[in-house]
């Protein structure tokens, strides 16, 4: 036998060169011929001089067999190569029919962890991964901005006179374009009401930026933008489901919020923009939002006017870096050239791949996406190992087989393709598993509703091929990874004399061994999943507990939008307070409230700057910026927010009357610390008069359910109007019983008004990603992962400790024969079983504890409970480890002496 | 011979080693045997033909190979004849035969006219 290594043995196979056979062939001849001439009375020297003498030359003859080999080596190697994977296959597929609880429950462990791969891997690629359909997305970057208010949050904020100074920086972009979601409605003309719809409100050069061609008609260029031109480009998908595929789409006219538009253009399938939560039905230029919202161009063109952020291709040799660092440079530039741009004013940039789903996340996204990673890939290694550990057993008692094999003739590396090529069918048939339990799990996800602020947005999520490609990938790589060590130790042990030895075979202490590691390796795997999932769900329940500021059962909300009637502020006013009434008579109606912003669903309508009037206690130019919100007289009442001190709105707080303001607690303090901020007057921005404070609001959350406390301002809705509004009804019954009775009355008491968004506001606190949803879904889905990683390690454990007691049957019958009781024998094997376990559980609470330091960003209130998860998840999976080492224990305890001794 | 310019020599070897293998599988030393035993040594084929021709033959599929254990328990290549193999050996056969016969008729036919 040849002795040389392994990889270079593999590595001959692989390039089908055979040349070392080729001298082996000859010397065999040679060696045979001088036997031969012994026998004729040669010496042994004698005999092999003269075999080699009568060889001949057998250089040439070397070179000319060589020469035969490699011709015919390259014109084979696909052919032969094929037909022997043809029949490693079809003997793979025999072999696993003939043992179908062994195929079972490899194909389903590795198919578990490949389900769970794959879902990140979706999950991964919406968000991270996949580039968008358009021409050098990998040098898109997005620039949004941030305040001292936003802390570590990025949002898009920039004004149309921000953006034109970013996009003028040809040093660093190539092309850049300003774009803001734009909630509005679309009507065909002709039609009885309209649609709600958002659009994408973008500069002139937004589809140059993006290389994006038109499907029909044209795109809307920097001459629409600059003219104001009303022209609007469709999506392909709202061109196909609100226009039925129109062919004369271009040219028609549609009403956008009730301006006619010209339908100019239709994007090509698949190009929804670069938003990528929202469902976007069409493109404006940005100089018509103005118009579109009712405001005065000067207003819209103000410096703090932001609500844009930038889409900017940027030049080929400029990195992200050297973006931020220039863009550091502007936004201290124009902080100290406007003050009035918002106190901490900067200018942040991020790839476009790291600003989904939205510039807020830019962070956090990627942050989830490795922690969900690394999670997958542990219980995918606990599915291999636990592959491994069922091949490796079974590997093992097929040893007799495999020796058979080669000694009619199998190269060692033709055995180890023929028991990979097996593991691979498995992975295979796991990846048909596993994708069909991902569909299902991602089927799930899609099939939760998402909202925001109004608009219904879509998870983005899907199974296409790229993931499949990545799912591919992961599952040969695990087959190999589960495969290779088994097909290596099988093929390696001394094969000829297994054949001898018969029956008892692999009880070598280096299978065991590497079997325990294994377990070992898993055991730890899953201690980190699950106190990560522990983590998750407790940060889930913190949440639930959070208190929100209002009383959230009983509430029903619902959406109305004055400007899709094209109603002014008189008639628009005049509908509210039918509606209002009508809505009041409804049986089960407490009361009835208008507001602008509910808390999680549209956390706020305005943004003000607003002047302390005390010096030197606020921020270094003495502004605090508050959130705020316009309602109606009986808000406070409806929601459940205690007034502290002072009063409510009242219906006497019109417009007519002088302009009063309710602080919350926080706005309160900041602008009046340690001072009654009743009586006080503030100015806030965007309002010419100055307002009295006549009431201070219990703190509550706004945007997100596990925010930072905001400071708040309540303006009446009398003095301030704003044509999308929300009614909140407070019921006696159950609120969503009530909503066809609600939808009746308002049909009855105003024909032009839709409601959108009917919910009670408890079941929007579920769907909102800004409500639970977020952390229910992580939570949820890590308790999936935490439980495939537990069963499947707990799998893993039991079939070791079942393997080592069959093996070591005899020896335990010995012991049992020599006087060892039961208890004695249980002991023992439970033992072997604890200690694995033991060892594992302390690796993995190391990791563990790593892991959590990278969590604690993603959670909320569970650093707490750290020690209580660690400790729990240690004492429930070592208990679980007990009972699966038990029971294979209880079976050896049964072994009977003498049959067992008889059976060598 | 599906080709006729090869030389007659190395067509009667590689016919040889066919019929060789046609008794039972066996290595090249084997071949080169059965061959100097079956023509009470007329014909000797040298290892500078017989190998090449072997390879030759597997190249085109009418013999086969694989390592196997020889009767001295030595690692060995043997051959074993192909379907295909047989097939062409039966053709081979018919063809020489019929060539031998045919040189035999001349080479008897009487040289005085």
């Amino acid at each position: 036998m040849r002795d040389d290594p392994l990889w270079q043995r593999y590595w001959r196979y692989l390039s089908a060169r055979f040349r070392p056979e080729v001298d082996d062939e000859l010397d065999f001849h040679v060696e045979m011929r001088a036997k031969e001439l012994e026998r004729q009375g040669f010496t042994p020297d004698q005999a092999r001089r003269e075999a080699v003498r009568r060889f001949g030359d057998r250089r040439r003859i070397r070179a000319t067999l060589h020469r035969i080999e490699e011709k015919r080596g390259r014109r084979m190697t696909l052919a032969f190569r094929l037909q022997e994977l043809w029949q490693d296959v079809r003997y793979g597929v025999r072999g696993l029919l003939k043992r179908p609880g062994f195929t079972v429950m490899t194909v389903s462990s590795l198919g578990l962890g490949i389900a769970a791969a794959t879902v990140v891997l979706s999950l991964i690629d919406a968000f991270l991964l996949r580039p968008l359909p358009v021409r050098h997305a990998d040098r898109l970057v997005v620039v949004g901005s941030s305040n001292r208010a936003l802390g570590q949050m990025a949002a898009q904020l920039l004004s149309p006179p921000t953006v034109r100074d970013l996009a003028d920086r040809t040093d660093l972009f190539e092309d850049a374009a300003g774009v803001t979601i734009l909630a509005g409605a679309i009507r065909v003309p002709g039609a009885e009401s309209g649609e709600r719809a958002i659009f994408l409100a973008a500069t002139g050069t937004y589809f140059s930026v993006l290389g994006v061609p038109a499907a029909r008609g044209r795109m809307f260029t920097l001459a629409d933008d600059r003219d104001r031109a009303r022209v609007l480009v469709l999506t392909d998908k709202a061109w196909r489901t609100r226009f039925g595929a129109d062919p004369g789409i271009v040219g028609r006219t549609v009403l956008v919020n009730t301006l006619p538009f010209e339908v100019i253009g239709v994007t090509p399938p698949g190009f929804h923009g670069t938003e990528h939560l929202f469902q976007v039905s069409g493109f404006v230029p940005a100089g018509v939002v103005p118009s579109l919202e009712n405001t005065p161009v000067e207003v819209a063109e103000r410096i703090d006017a932001g609500r844009y952020s930038l889409i900017a291709r940027r030049v080929a040799h400029r990195s992200i870096g050297d973006i931020r660092a220039a863009l550091t440079l502007m936004s201290a530039r124009l902080e100290s050239e406007y003050p009035e741009i918002g106190d901490g004013f900067r200018l942040v940039a991020y790839p476009e791949s790291r600003a989904r789903p939205a510039l807020a996340a830019a962070n956090g996204t990627v942050m989830a996406g490795v922690v969900f990673a690394v999670l997958a890939l542990l219980v995918l290694l606990t599915a291999a190992v636990n592959a491994t550990n069922l091949i490796l057993s079974r590997a093992t008692t097929r040893q007799q087989e495999l020796a058979v094999r080669q000694a009619l003739g199998a190269s060692r590396g033709r055995l180890v393709m023929q028991l990979l090529t097996e593991t691979l069918i498995l992975a295979l048939l796991a990846l048909a598993a596993g994708w069909g339990l991902a569909a299902v799990a991602i089927g799930g996800l899609r099939s939760i509703p998402l909202s925001f602020g109004g608009m219904t947005m879509s998870w983005g999520l899907g199974l296409d091929h790229r993931v499949f490609l990545m799912a591919v990938a992961v599952t040969l790589c695990t087959g190999v990874v589960a495969g290779i060590g088994p097909a290596l130790s099988a093929s390696a042990f001394a094969l000829q004399a297994r054949i001898r030895e018969g029956g008892r075979a692999g009880t070598s202490g280096r299978g065991r061994r590497i079997r325990s590691g294994l377990v070992v390796v898993q055991v730890a795997a899953s201690v980190v999943v699950l106190v990560s999932a522990g983590l998750f769900v407790v940060s889930a329940k913190q949440v639930e507990k959070v208190d929100l500021g209002i009383r959230s059962d009983h509430l029903l909300s619902l959406g109305l939008d004055a400007s899709l009637a094209r109603y002014d502020r008189a008639s628009a006013t005049e509908a509210m307070v039918r509606i209002e009434r009508a809505v009041a008579a409804v049986p089960g109606v407490q009361s009835v409230a208008w507001s602008t912003a509910v808390p999680i669903k549209k956390g706020a309508s305005d943004m003000f700057e607003v002047q302390s009037e005390v010096a030197g206690q606020t921020s270094r130019d003495g502004t605090v910026t508050l959130f705020g919100g316009t309602v109606g007289p009986s808000y406070f009442e409806t929601m459940g927010i205690p007034i502290l001190e002072g009063r409510a709105f009242t219906e006497a707080d019109d417009s007519t009357r002088k302009g009063v303001v309710i602080l919350n607690q926080l706005a309160a303090e900041r602008l009046f610390p340690g001072q009654p901020a009743l009586g006080r007057t503030v100015r806030l921005s965007g309002s010419d008069r100055p307002l009295e404070v006549v009431g201070v609001a219990r703190n509550g959350l706004y945007m997100i359910i596990a925010e930072a406390p905001r400071a708040y301002a309540y303006v009446p809705m009398a003095q301030r109007y704003q044509p999308a509004v929300y009614l909140t009804v407070r019921t006696t019954t159950e609120p969503n019983d009530l909503i066809p009775a609600v939808r009746k009355a308002i049909q009855a008491a105003d024909r032009q008004l839709v409601p959108f968004d009917v919910q009670s506001v408890d079941e929007m606190l579920e769907t909102s990603p800004n409500g639970m949803l977020v952390f229910r879904v992580v939570a949820t889905f890590a308790s999936v992962i935490g439980m495939v990683a537990v069963v499947l390690t707990l799998v893993g454990l039991y079939g070791v400790i079942s393997y080592s007691v069959s093996q070591r049957t005899q020896e335990i019958g010995l012991r049992m024969a020599l006087g060892a009781s039961d208890r004695t024998v249980v002991r023992s094997i439970v033992a072997d079983g604890a200690r694995l376990a033991g060892i594992g559980i302390g690796l993995g609470l190391v990791g563990a504890i790593l892991l959590t330091r990278a969590l604690a960003n993603l959670l909320v209130g569970a650093r707490s409970l750290d020690g209580v998860i660690l400790a729990l998840v240690a004492v429930g999976l070592g208990a679980a480890a007990l009972v699966s080492a038990y029971l294979p224990a209880r079976r050896a305890a049964r072994i009977d002496p003498v049959a067992a001794i008889r059976s060598t | 011979m599906a080709d006729h310019s090869v030389p007659v020599l190395k067509g009667t070897v590689d016919l040889l080693i066919l019929r060789a293998l046609a008794v039972q599988p066996t290595h090249g030393y084997g071949v080169m045997r059965w061959i100097e035993e079956a023509t009470g040594s007329v014909i000797q084929v040298d290892e500078g033909s017989l190998y090449p021709a072997l390879y030759r033959l597997e190249d085109r599929g009418w013999v086969s190979s694989d390592w196997g254990v020889s009767e001295n328990n030595r690692r060995a290549r043997f051959y074993r004849l192909t379907p295909a193999g047989r097939n062409q050996l039966k053709v081979e056969s018919r063809e020489f035969l019929r060539f031998a016969e045919a040189m035999y008729q001349a080479l008897q036919a009487p040289t005085t006219g």
